[in-house]
């Protein structure tokens, strides 16, 4: 796999939300609007490059035995150094986020791909890796936070996190009355989930079956 | 040795799945007949036109989300509507609702009950939850707010009740509750005498308000054996126990557990949703479990949680306990006679001990 595919590998086939299923709790609860998916994305991508970057610096360093707890205290350390650089400059999406931060230490694509790609590969491999794995769960959580503010809000509003300022707002005020709150909570972001998943298992099938009704 | 040379039972029994839904969905629509009758009656006939507009506008939604999901996977449409029965679910569905529900929550709570609580899981027979139950939770969960304002917006007296511990449901006893509330006397208003409840004669969700023709319906229907005597008979009994049990604690007199039964959706639930045969489990003693099951959760969820209403999520909780259920009483049920009487035996002890913990707990 050359690096132009490795790269892109995080979007649709290796997708980390809908191909790979990791991540999910993360992804189910905070997924209610664009601005809390746009912060928790970039987080984790900033946090997923940097702590591939140094897993993979120290791969030959690293006693096989005691990799996983060597993994945790690279990736602890990074997230809660982005904690507090959030509470410090983005009060508001911080508290949005809450507990959810902190939680990214156990996330499921951080600690993923260090131990299948990070300990394994070169340190611009797995900084590139790092950058097409969290753009693509960005992505997967930009798709449900779009579909799920919108059906329980009628809008879709975007917020610049360090002042507070609404970018964008998109509100069609006509269908405030057809709004389904259910959406906004868990169970929406379930159904959310499934319907993006099935959507993607379609997509990512595609391809094998035609190879095999060709083989045939 | 004698040997017989028959078809197996299920091809010689004349009634197949067709003609028992089709006996259900005449039951049914007795019940919404009943309801749109006295809503002619008692606030006029546009009242009733809306019931059966509501009725219509349900049907077809159900109806076309199965016909677009045959279009999308490209199978027979009359086939798959022969086996699949969308009808159903709708029209209990709408029995569910309140008259004032938007046109728009009923539609929409019908084509997702269909899609994500029947097709998706791969259409009738396959679906783990009750499709009808399902939607009525969507409708909890979304459409609290959505109601036609021009028409009677007062709480059901089920909602007036719950905001009391479902105490005061009796006009004529002074409860412990009520003797301390202000807001009292609203709910006293508000609630029905027994016999408007077991006549049907109030406001309230369409079809669950009339308690003497849901048990004649369902008499009829048990007697076709189109569905099993048992759950409801469990049910409402387990029930109508548990509730004295409540009752007799604070004080209520005797009638206090007919209330229960009357009020809500509990006879309702109990003939047309509990009885579904693929969301309950298969052997006697699963059903009669289940029913218990369903039953003391109605009644925790009644005077314990923050909910209008228990039976739907009864309903739905004890479904997802079917395949445990299932297991439990698995084997020869000659042979596990024994050992089923024993497990009913624990339920209906774990209800009893739950009912007074609860009532202890709200004293």
């Amino acid at each position: 796999m050359n690096r132009k595919e490795n790269f892109i590998a995080g979007f649709v086939k290796e997708n980390p939300v809908f191909g790979l299923y990791l991540g999910l709790c993360s992804a189910l609860a905070i997924s209610t609007t664009l601005d809390n998916a746009i912060g928790m994305g970039l987080c984790v991508t900033l946090i997923l490059t940097a702590s591939n970057m140094i897993i993979s610096a120290i791969r030959k360093i690293t006693p096989d035995e005691i990799r996983i707890p060597v993994y945790i205290v690279v990736i602890a350390s990074l997230v809660s150094a982005v904690e507090m650089l959030m509470a410090a400059f983005m009060p508001q999406l911080y508290a949005n986020l809450g507990v959810f931060i902190s939680l990214i230490v156990v996330n499921c694509i951080i600690l993923g791909r260090a131990e299948a790609f990070a300990s394994k590969n070169g340190i611009l491999d797995s900084a590139l890796d790092g950058i097409g794995m969290g753009l693509g769960y960005t992505f997967s959580l930009l798709l449900i936070s779009f579909v799920r503010e919108f059906l329980a809000t009628a809008s879709w509003t975007i917020t610049n996190p360090f002042n507070n300022q609404v970018i964008l707002h998109v509100g069609l005020s006509f269908l405030e009355p057809f709004k389904i709150s259910m959406f906004s909570t868990s169970t929406g972001a379930f159904l959310t989930f499934a319907c993006f998943a099935a959507l993607f298992a379609v997509l990512k099938n595609k391809p094998a079956k035609k190879e095999k009704k060709e083989a045939k | 040795m004698k040997f017989t040379f028959k078809p197996s039972p299920n091809y010689r029994q004349p009634q197949s799945t067709q003609k028992i839904m089709l006996e259900l969905t005449l039951g049914l629509l007795v019940v919404f007949g009943f309801s749109v009758v006295y809503y002619a009656m008692a606030y006029g006939a546009s009242y009733a036109v809306r019931a059966l507009l509501l009725m219509a506008v349900s049907l077809i939604c159900g109806v076309g989300t199965e016909a677009v999901w045959c279009l999308a996977l490209k199978k027979n449409i009359k086939d798959h509507m022969q086996s699949s029965f969308p009808w159903v679910t709708a029209i209990i569905l709408t029995l569910m609702c309140r008259i004032d529900i938007s046109f728009y929550a009923l539609g929409v709570s019908t084509i997702m009950a269909i899609f994500f609580g029947k097709l998706v899981f791969g259409g009738f027979g396959q679906n783990l939850f009750n499709p009808a139950a399902v939607g009525r939770a969507i409708i909890f969960a979304s459409f609290t707010g959505s109601v036609a304002a021009d028409l009677i917006t007062s709480a059901t007296p089920t909602a007036a009740i719950a905001g009391h511990s479902w105490l005061l449901a009796i006009p004529n006893s002074i409860s412990t509750v009520c003797a301390t509330s202000s807001s009292c006397s609203s709910a006293l208003v508000a609630a029905p005498t027994l016999l408007e409840l077991i006549l049907g004669t109030y406001a309230g969700a369409m079809g669950e308000t009339s308690l003497l023709v849901i048990v004649l319906v369902g008499a009829y229907l048990a007697i076709r054996e189109v569905i099993d005597w048992r759950v409801p008979v469990t049910y409402m009994g387990t029930l109508f126990v548990l509730a004295t049990v409540y009752g007799l604690m604070f004080g209520q007199p005797l009638t206090y557990g007919l209330y229960h039964l009357a009020l809500g959706g509990a006879a309702f639930g109990a003939v047309f949703m509990m009885t579904d045969p693929v969301t309950n489990p298969t052997s006697a003693a699963g059903r009669i479990v289940f029913a218990m099951g369903c039953a003391i959760l109605t009644l925790m969820i009644r005077v314990k949680a923050n909910l209008p209403e228990g039976v739907l999520y009864s309903i739905l909780l004890m479904n997802m306990m079917s395949p445990a259920i299932e297991k439990l009483m698995d084997g020869n049920q000659i042979k596990t006679e024994k050992r089923n009487w024993k497990i009913v035996g624990i339920v209906a002890v774990v209800g009893v001990v739950a009912t007074v913990l609860c009532a202890l707990a709200n004293m």
